[in-house]
């Protein structure tokens, strides 16, 4: 599931409407809320077949997470990971360390090449 | 995404996910809350122990806060009172670890009117929470990025203590600070050093030994720069219930702090025993997967930094994380709700980013000048 989430984060090339969504529409339900009864005429397709309403949905959604465990952890410490000594694992995160490839503004042998010229 | 309705000028939510950052933001704004359907469905309705300590620590710090809770617990309203600080301890619920409590004391920590000395005892490591070690490393490090003048500002573990019967402790002091400013922090750095703690409570001393050789094992692949110490705790020091866990560390050439840990199974409470090894593997792997997802803070300390954003001068502020955790998200969203401010969220350009983790995030906001009204200007 964790990595779903982190494919979804990266697929999703707009991050706000992820966070915040239709924001201020939900911030004042109330106001709805009288309009209701018009809404349900609106929302059934060819008289027979009713399309589930929006906020139902998203109450259903919320039930879900409403009540789960706050934590600051992006997965708990004993969750597992990927195999990191996997070659190709490896390759992942080879340049995040000193011992990997720096960028060229701070390679010390680029910056060398660059006196020289 | 949010449950949040407006009624006055309390904030209504239901169900008590995000119950700590309620709590924060609520006592950072002034604005009271409201929170019903705690559990309701549960077989165990209402709030749970550990929420009721975290009520009481807000109690402590805060004066004159209102807390009217119903008789089975599940409704909630919290009117804060002004932050106070001062000198106080703590019994933490063993539930969670103090770690939970440290977390909430460093986001409002700066902002009260005495510097805090909290002493907080409880469990200092589990597998759910972030421990006293890595809100020591990591947190306080991102929160000195904000102030100037970090002098005073420590945390000290002076009794570990694990599940199930904690005995740990912890001593937590900030200093007051009028105001917070902006950072624009955009490059991580590379991997210099990796650091680290093992410890074993209240069982053969060897095995802190053998995690530290595992997680070396692992570790050594890609920097040889590894050290790992080993805490002999003696006596009181090793709380009341046997353990063993470690705490690793890679700080970057900026200066940045990536921590991961992890503590063995609680037998008693019917999980299999861990064996020192794997548990030395899977915080070094949990390490390098924390490298993997990078930034300019670690994932856990990203709704603090996110707080610390907001709250800062009026003025840019920018910030480069990882992927967002969901409690970082949720912070968005709440923030959004009790200061009206929004973040800009977008994913880094990257030039040439093979081999330097996941895709990063960048996050933008104008501060909205929050001070510290108790302090004054001398």
């Amino acid at each position: 599931a964790q990595n779903a989430f982190l494919e979804r984060q990266s697929a999703t090339q707009n991050l706000m409407k992820l966070i915040y969504g239709i924001f201020d529409v939900k911030t004042h339900p109330q106001e709805e809320s009288p309009e209701d009864e018009d809404q349900d005429d609106e929302e059934t397709i060819g008289g027979l077949f009713k399309k589930a309403a929006k906020t139902q949905q998203k109450l259903k959604l919320d039930k879900d997470t409403m009540n789960l465990t706050e934590t600051s952890l992006i997965l708990p410490w004993n969750a597992p990971t990927k195999n990191w000594l996997d070659e190709q694992n490896k390759l992942l995160i080879a340049n995040c360390f000193v011992t990997g490839k720096w960028k060229e503004s701070e390679d010390a042998a680029e910056l060398l090449k660059l006196d020289d010229a | 995404m949010t449950t949040a309705t407006v009624k006055g000028n309390v904030l209504c939510y239901k169900g008590s996910n995000f119950f700590r950052q309620r709590l924060v933001l609520s006592v950072l704004s002034g604005k009271p809350i409201r929170i019903s359907y705690i559990r309701a469905f549960e077989d165990e309705p209402g709030i749970k122990e550990f929420e009721v300590s975290l009520i009481r620590l807000f109690d402590k710090i805060t004066n004159g806060s209102v807390i009217e809770l119903n008789e089975t617990g599940t409704s909630l309203y919290f009117q804060p009172g002004l932050l106070h600080g001062g000198t106080f301890s703590h019994e933490c619920s063993t539930q969670r670890g103090v770690g939970y409590y440290l977390e909430a004391l460093v986001m409002v920590g700066l902002f009260c009117k005495q510097p805090l000395n909290a002493t907080l005892h409880g469990v200092t490591n589990n597998n759910i929470d972030p421990s006293a070690d890595l809100i020591k490393t990591s947190m306080i490090r991102a929160v000195k990025n904000f102030v100037l003048d970090d002098e005073g500002l420590e945390i000290k573990v002076t009794k570990r203590g694990m599940l199930p019967l904690g005995g740990g402790e912890v001593i937590f002091k900030c200093p007051v600070r009028k105001q917070l400013r902006p950072v624009q922090l955009l490059d991580s750095g590379m991997v210099k050093r990796i650091r680290g703690t093992a410890f074993a409570l209240r069982v053969s001393p060897a095995i802190a030994n053998r995690i530290v050789d595992k997680a070396k094992g692992v570790l050594l692949n890609f920097l040889p720069d590894v050290y790992i110490n080993t805490d002999q705790c003696r006596g009181k020091q090793s709380g009341k219930s046997p353990g063993f866990g470690v705490h690793l560390t890679a700080e970057t050439t900026n200066g940045i702090i990536y921590s991961a840990e992890q503590v063995s199974n609680v037998v008693s409470n019917g999980e299999d025993p861990s064996i020192p090894e794997d548990v030395g593997e899977g915080a070094a792997t949990r390490l390098l997967y924390e490298i993997y997802l990078g930034g300019v803070v670690d994932s856990s300390s990203q709704a603090l930094v996110i707080l610390c954003m907001a709250l800062g001068q009026q003025d840019v502020s920018k910030f480069v994380t990882g992927p967002l955790t969901e409690n970082a998200i949720g912070f968005l969203r709440h923030l959004k709700e009790f200061f009206g401010v929004t973040f800009k969220v977008a994913h880094e350009s990257d030039e040439d980013s093979s081999g330097r983790g996941t895709q990063k995030v960048v996050l933008t906001c104008v501060g909205i000048g929050y001070k510290n009204i108790s302090k004054r200007t001398i």
